[in-house]
């Protein structure tokens, strides 16, 4: 880590050899997953920059428009033959099977190329943000294949743009505070993952979603709650220390997570919750769907479609097909209350103005309430997304109502755990904020030594077996 | 003064590096088993690869493995050619040189050559006694306890779990634990753990399945390592297994080793084998511990690995996980029923009447 880091340092500022050497860097991290699937990558960032630049060049909209859907075809093609086609060929067996027509299993076991999701999402808002303004041209392609491949974001992201990585490939500043808050950033991304997430997944998540008829109603519900946590703390920290090591090599990402169970809406939780990703929904589906642009009612159904389409993102599985159907429409409900509450409103009319001492108290438990619903409507959706079937999902969901005092029980580390994770949400910037400040005053040596007393112990709290990064599933 | 506070590139590249050799020094024992286990993974990268047809019957496949006489390869390859294939399949590691279950003279050998369902029960000390002990009334448990690796974190064990809790006369407890195994100690001790485990839910009956993340070498007291499948990485090996399986043995626990069913690479296939051998034999020394081969419970009707499987419907199903080594929930309820049906010469589960609805990789 040290050459790394010391060699990007060296080598910032000289075009070329800056170039390689993170090109080499990105290729040698994303070999150590499979050497043959490095070709991935590589096929991708070189794909997006022709078509983007045959977007830039070609005469006419129509052509334009051309270039753009062969790109995004050609992106969804790697993202379908690699993710989709398992479900594709057993569609197609299905299919056959009424006729008489035996399909033999599939032929080939494919490998999944992990963070294959994120990175051709990448590429595609590359070529569309092209289509949208030539101005966003990158003229040099290895800085394409750099931000196709950045190794600290290509297994499950923050989805960057090209707009916001590429011109920092040139900063040759550097910029202290900011190496402070990438250590910080690390040690919370890795307390969220061993300490919280893998703790909270040994100890109730997997048991209770396996088995959920054996545990006791309260069990199961902690158990569903346990989830909510586990997956933020899981996503939230990977995006911690995906960060945290950019910041050391001099790049800013964009922010993933911004306190997303302390939200009082579903819409206010999805500005909050893998911000890279509903961002991405937002400018490259939602939008070209037509938004909110015509009519109200399309809008509804455009948010359907997003919240759909964004459930499949994760994998063609009823399960993530339900849980996005289920958003969009706790989505388009939110949007509908706020419509109405909208035209309702006389125009000019403040509503604070009769803010007294007891509609102060009155907005307060409205809000409380309104954050219990969503925290609670939030934390009930992730039973679709993680039970194995729908069938699994609604035995989850009796096992909470039967209201069963009998069945097995929970740990007491496990309430600490959750709580723990709901609360790091709200003191996570703090800490982070104090630990720069104190690292700041002191030497290296102490630095260091403060740094791996924090490693040491995180370890010791979570357990032996840490199950990898759920996203990197998608 | 300002400038001294400054963190450079070169600072915090020697912060960064500095703490990570302080962590490394203080869980040197960790590390160690990681990059043992990194390297194994990268070693054995096949295990990602398509799947062939590499997986032998494996009769033949065991004639195959690197410490067997030729000419006794040849001579198995003769029988196994006399009987159909699903026969030669469900003969599993049970039928290698050193199962003490290698003479096909044996009840219990001859027991799968009969019913290809039915996997053998090696027990070859026990094996004269099994004959009146069918006469008695069998053994019928109240609290079974499934332990292992991720074998039972998943698949098999939630599957068997949800299969048995259906008798309301039984209690069950499982015990997965991710990324254990009996190689590395340093962490998870089985044998300890194991001891606990009894203490504190005091089972009759323990259902074991481990061993996946065995296949590396082991790094004795002294540092010198002892390569996986040698003759001093077995004798270690088969120390580790008694240890484990003397627990349960001593407190007169009743215990049964599921063996790990067929992998997708032959090169994980042939280190598996040497682990399921050992585990049979060590099971064999013991009264109490039985082993039950599961190689063919999910492989095709040629013996093969397969990570598919057609429904009852028709339908594809996949029964291995991507990693092809773990099973999905729909593998488990196969091997679940392999498990009950050969268990149930064994023990009174009554839940092995009921046979799941996943039906069979053959």
């Amino acid at each position: 880590m040290f050459a790394v880091v010391w060699l990007n340092w060296a080598l910032r500022g000289k075009r070329t050899a800056y170039r390689v050497f993170l090109l080499a860097a990105n290729l040698f991290f994303y070999a150590t997953q499979r050497t043959g699937i490095l070709l991935l990558p590589l096929a991708v960032g070189m794909s997006n920059y022709v078509f983007a630049l045959l977007v830039s060049r070609a005469k006419g909209d129509s052509l334009r428009r051309v270039w753009l859907c062969v790109d995004i075809v050609l992106n969804l093609g790697f993202l379908a033959f690699f993710k989709y086609f398992e479900f594709l060929y057993h569609c197609l067996d299905s299919v056959l099977v009424p006729f008489g027509l035996d399909l033999p299993p599939p032929f080939i076991e494919l490998y999944f190329p992990i963070g294959i999701s994120f990175f051709t999402f990448q590429g595609i808002s590359y070529c569309i943000d092209v289509y949208r303004d030539p101005k966003c041209l990158v003229k040099n392609p290895v800085d394409v294949l750099l931000f196709v491949s950045f190794f600290p974001t290509i297994l499950a992201g923050p989805i960057m743009r090209a707009g916001q990585f590429v011109p920092q490939i040139d900063k040759p500043d550097y910029d202290s505070r900011s190496f402070q808050d990438s250590f910080a950033l690390i040690l919370i991304g890795l307390f969220k993952k061993l300490a919280i997430s893998s703790y909270i997944s040994e100890h109730i998540v997997r048991d209770v979603f396996q088995v959920p008829a054996a545990y006791s109603s309260i069990t199961v519900l902690l158990g569903v709650y346990a989830y909510a946590i586990q997956i933020y703390c899981d996503f939230s920290g990977y995006s911690d220390i995906a960060t945290g090591i950019a910041q050391l090599l001099g790049f800013r990402l964009p922010l993933n997570f911004r306190m997303p169970y302390g939200v009082s809406n579903v819409q206010e939780f999805w500005r909050h919750w893998h911000i890279s990703l509903s961002t991405w929904l937002r400018d490259y589906l939602f939008i070209p769907l037509g938004g909110s642009r015509k009519g109200k009612f399309r809008k509804y159904l455009n948010l359907m479609a997003t919240m759909v389409i964004g459930g499949l993102w994760h994998g063609p599985n009823s399960r993530f097909l339900l849980w996005g159907a289920l958003h969009g429409i706790a989505l388009s409900l939110t949007h509908a209350v706020n419509d109405i509450r909208k035209t309702q409103s006389a125009p000019g009319r403040d509503t604070k103005t009769a803010a007294g001492s007891s509609s102060s108290i009155r907005a307060h438990v409205l809000k409380a309430g309104a954050w219990f619903f969503t925290f609670n409507l939030v934390s009930f959706l992730w039973i679709f997304f993680q039970a194995e079937d729908s069938s699994r999902a609604m035995e989850i969901v009796r096992a909470i109502f039967a209201l069963n005092a009998k069945g097995m029980g929970f740990e007491s580390g496990v309430l600490a755990a959750v709580a723990a994770g709901l609360m790091i949400q709200f003191a996570g910037p703090r800490a982070l904020e104090l630990f720069s400040k104190t690292q700041q005053r002191m030497p290296v040596a102490i630095q260091a030594a403060l740094i791996a007393l924090l490693c040491i112990l995180i370890m010791r709290l979570g357990p032996s077996g840490v199950p990898p990064f759920i996203y990197f599933q998608f | 003064m300002k400038k001294n506070k400054e963190l450079t590139p070169v600072k915090a590249a020697l912060i960064y590096s500095i703490a990570l050799v302080l962590v490394v020094f203080y869980e040197l024992p960790r590390v160690l088993s990681w990059v043992e286990e990194t390297r194994w993974k990268l070693a054995s990268c096949e295990m990602f690869e398509s799947i062939g047809p590499n997986q032998l019957p494996v009769s033949k496949a065991a004639g195959a493995s690197d410490n067997t006489d030729p000419a006794r390869s040849e001579s198995r390859e003769a029988e196994a050619e006399g009987m159909d294939a699903e026969k030669a399949a469900v003969s599993g590691p049970g039928s290698t040189e050193n199962s003490p279950q290698a003479a096909p003279a044996g009840p219990n050998a001859s027991g799968p050559m009969e019913s290809p369902a039915v996997p053998s029960v090696p027990q070859a000390e026990k094996s004269e006694t099994t004959a009146p002990e069918a006469q008695k009334p069998k053994f019928k448990p109240h609290k079974v306890l499934l332990v292992g690796d991720s074998m039972i974190a998943e698949g098999f064990g939630p599957a068997l779990q949800r299969r048995l809790r259906k008798q309301a006369s039984l209690e069950i407890v499982r015990k997965g634990q991710y990324s254990t195994g009996l190689v590395h100690q340093e962490d998870f001790n089985w044998a300890s753990v194991l001891k606990e485990f009894i203490q504190e839910h005091k089972p009759d009956l323990i259902v074991i399945q481990m061993g996946a993340n065995d296949s590396i070498d082991i790094l004795d007291g002294s540092g010198k390592r002892l390569y996986c499948g040698n003759d001093p990485w077995r004798v270690v090996y088969a120390s580790r297994v008694r240890d484990f399986l003397k627990v349960a043995s001593e407190q007169k626990i009743m215990s049964f080793w599921v063996g790990l069913p067929i992998m997708g690479s032959e090169k994980y296939c042939s280190k598996i084998r040497v682990i399921n051998s050992i585990v049979e034999q060590e099971c064999a020394k013991l009264s109490g511990c039985v082993y039950l081969d599961s190689w063919a419970a999910l492989a095709d009707s040629q013996g093969k690995y397969t990570a598919f499987t057609k429904g009852p419907d028709g339908k594809q199903t996949r029964i291995r996980a991507k990693d092809n080594v773990h099973l999905t929930e729909a593998g488990g309820a196969i091997l679940t029923d392999y498990f009950l049906r050969a268990a149930s010469g064994q023990v009174d589960l009554c839940a092995g009447a009921e046979t799941g609805s996943a039906g069979s990789a053959q």
